[in-house]
């Protein structure tokens, strides 16, 4: 087992390495210069050079790649071009309002999608089932963003009964301290309800809009899974124990129908965690998503660096805890696992 | 041993149970059996006759679509038919209790066999932890299972442990009645005999009476009290398993028994084999279902007319047979 984490552990590494070497390059690659950027149209040659020296774009690719992964390593992440502060101060203040943001869209979706995927396959019921599949096909087709402005259209413009599109709390509210970041866990931690309402109604129909397509997908997987294990002949054994046909379902078939839809649980997860740019904006939501597509918009390399290096390691982690995961679901992977490590 | 149809003591009585698949042609057609505490039947014919069909309506597992459509189904004085479903959990497994036929798919893959044991003893009555453990072990040497194998996983074992552990399971909370589906198709020959021994002593010590369902005549002669043969749905004879292997009286279970090698058979002929195949659900014949297929017949119309009822024998009450040219008490002779 310790060898496999070793295995999965460096592979791990050399995604997140790769995936620095991709952004790193591709930055470079593109066209423009943000010494320009940064120091106007009118910056003399002199000032250019100067600019570039300090920054050490002077360097060549793999110098510079050295400089940007050595001072990364040590916290040192840079400052943006654009605005001067810190690239890590930037993103971590960011991350908690895109990480709580999406956590809600994804714990939603994957309650939902399990739940509703078990209750349209333990029993025939061809009504749940035909009216949940025309949700899900929707959920998939619509767009976000389109569904979100739809959403606030409806619930917040003509009904009242969620906030409009101000970002994650009623700004009046907002006056407590925030050591972790999470707004929900904040208000919390300060004993402030009102300002944990606010934060709850401001959520919702972010997280609605950006679960729905997720729930849809995992829904749609898992149903056909499950529809899959549906006649195995253990089920049935199960049952001729005296255990209800939910409980059947619950706790053997959805283990044995799970692990494909764990797998794309991951990736969503991960997907999610990057931030998602139209919903964080439609939402004026203080996430990374925003963050990124202005840095990109004015080659703010540093900023857009970071966030590859931390997305991808973001990945890389969900993808990890999937793995481990998968043996401890199926006892035929963790045997395989061991006996791959005795070889 | 106690004959089919002694009424009386029966731990289950089958009362002209018919099963259909949807609308469609009914599989089990006014189906009659009755097991006495602690009897041993086996229950043989060839595939599509419906044996299958009667252990999954009997236990109320049937394959959606499956239903029955008439008849009763009594166990212990209770009659299980239009029972809720909350009360056929109670019963399952407590007082009625499944073997499946093929013993690498019976296992839930990803349980260890102790969770999928304990979930047996734990669906039924209020044990705790070292109670359970104590019938976990004494489920695990009746079906003479080492106990190291409890924290095993259903691949780390062999098809015959993998269904010795199935018949400690259905045996774990001491059943009235148990249906062992074809328990040993899957396995080879050597495992087979094992496995069947220890059902056969296991079923004996705790008193479970037994429908054996195969297509195996060795297994059911090898342990079985009595022994009732389908076709087209229908039981077409039954009493004790030597009086009917040794002189079968209705044509098609002779057919069966002539189809059988015999071990020292110096003869180097063909088996004899049953012309023909057994009907479809769908298009049984309305009179005798084996007529088509039957030697004895000879175009005797009332053969295809008119089905003939399972009915004693005429001088030995204790077997029963289904046809017109047998002299049973049902016929006019």
């Amino acid at each position: 087992m310790i060898a496999f984490v070793a295995r999965r552990l460096s592979l791990a590494l050399i995604s997140i390495v790769g995936a620095s070497v991709i952004a790193f390059v591709i930055l470079r690659v593109a066209p423009g210069d943000p010494a320009r950027l940064v120091l106007g149209q009118f910056a003399t040659p002199a000032q250019i050079a100067q600019f570039r020296r300090a920054n050490g774009l002077d360097l060549n690719l793999a110098a510079q790649y050295w400089r940007f992964v050595s001072r990364f390593v040590t916290g040192d992440w840079g400052f943006s071009y654009g605005s001067g502060v810190p690239v890590r101060h930037l993103l971590i203040s960011r991350l908690p309002a895109t990480v709580e943001l999406a956590l809600t869209a994804f714990a939603w979706a994957a309650a939902a999608a399990v739940l509703l995927a078990l209750a349209c396959t333990y029993r025939t019921r061809p009504r749940l089932e035909r009216s949940v599949n025309a949700v899900a096909f929707a959920g998939l087709a619509a767009p976000p963003f389109w569904l979100a402005l739809l959403a606030l259209l409806a619930l917040s413009l003509k009904i009242g009964i969620f906030p409009g599109p101000d970002g994650q709390i009623n700004a009046r509210l907002a006056a407590f301290p925030h050591p972790t970041g999470f707004l929900l866990l904040d208000s919390l931690l300060a004993g402030r309800l009102d300002a944990f309402a606010s934060v709850v109604s401001h959520l919702v129909l972010p997280a609605f809009v950006l679960g729905l397509g997720v729930w849809a997908y995992l829904y749609r997987l898992l149903r056909a899974n499950l529809l899959e294990v549906a006649n195995e002949p253990f089920l049935m054994v199960v049952e001729s124990k005296g255990i209800g046909r939910w409980t059947t379902f619950w706790r053997h078939a959805l283990p044995n129908a799970g692990l494909p839809t764990l797998t794309a649980a991951g990736l969503v997860l991960a997907w999610l965690l990057g931030g998602s740019v139209l919903v964080e904006a439609v939402f004026d939501w203080p996430g990374v998503g925003g963050l990124v597509v202005d840095a990109v918009g004015q080659k703010d390399y540093s900023i857009v660096q970071a966030f590859i290096v931390v997305s991808a390691a973001t990945y890389v982690a969900v993808n990890f805890l999937v793995d481990l995961l998968y043996g401890v679901v199926d006892p035929r992977i963790r045997t395989a696992v061991n006996h791959g490590a005795q070889q | 041993m106690t004959a089919v149809g002694a009424s009386a003591e029966a731990v289950l009585k089958i009362t002209d149970l018919s099963v259909a698949y949807g609308e469609g042609p009914e599989v089990v057609r006014s189906l009659d059996l009755t097991l006495a505490p602690g009897e041993r039947l086996g229950l043989i014919g060839e595939s599509g006759a419906g044996k299958s069909t009667v252990g999954l309506a009997v236990i109320g597992l049937l394959r959606s679509g499956m239903r029955i459509t008439s008849g009763s189904v009594v166990l212990n004085g209770r009659e299980l038919t239009g029972l809720s479903e909350r009360d056929l959990r109670d019963t399952r497994g407590n007082d009625i209790a499944l073997v499946y036929q093929d013993a690498l798919a019976a296992l839930d893959p990803v349980k260890s066999v102790r969770s999928q044991l304990d979930e047996a003893i734990r669906a039924h009555g209020d044990l705790d932890r070292a109670q359970r453990e104590a019938v976990m072990l004494d489920a695990m040497a009746g079906a003479a299972l080492p106990v190291e194998h409890l924290d095993s996983y259903p691949h780390e074992l062999s098809g015959g442990l993998r269904q010795r552990v199935s018949i400690a399971m259905a045996l774990a909370n001491k059943p009235s009645v148990l249906i062992a589906d074809e328990p040993t198709t899957a396995l080879d020959v050597t495992t087979q005999s094992r496995v069947l021994a220890v059902l056969d002593e296991l079923v004996k010590s705790t008193g479970t009476a037994l429908i054996l369902i195969t297509h195996d005549l060795g297994v059911v002669s090898a342990c079985c009290d009595t022994t009732a043969v389908m076709y087209g749905g229908r039981i077409v004879e039954s009493g004790p398993t030597q009086e009917v292997f040794q002189s079968p009286r209705h044509p098609y279970t002779q057919a069966l028994v002539r189809s059988v090698t015999a071990i020292g058979r110096s003869d180097l002929e063909r088996l004899p084999v049953i012309e023909g195949a057994p009907p479809a659900a769908e298009a049984i014949p309305s009179g005798c279902a084996f007529a088509p297929r039957c030697e004895r017949r000879d175009g005797d119309p009332l053969c295809v007319a008119e089905s003939p009822t399972l009915a004693e024998l005429v001088g030995a009450p204790h077997r029963k047979a289904a046809c017109w040219h047998v002299e049973t008490d049902g016929s006019d002779g």
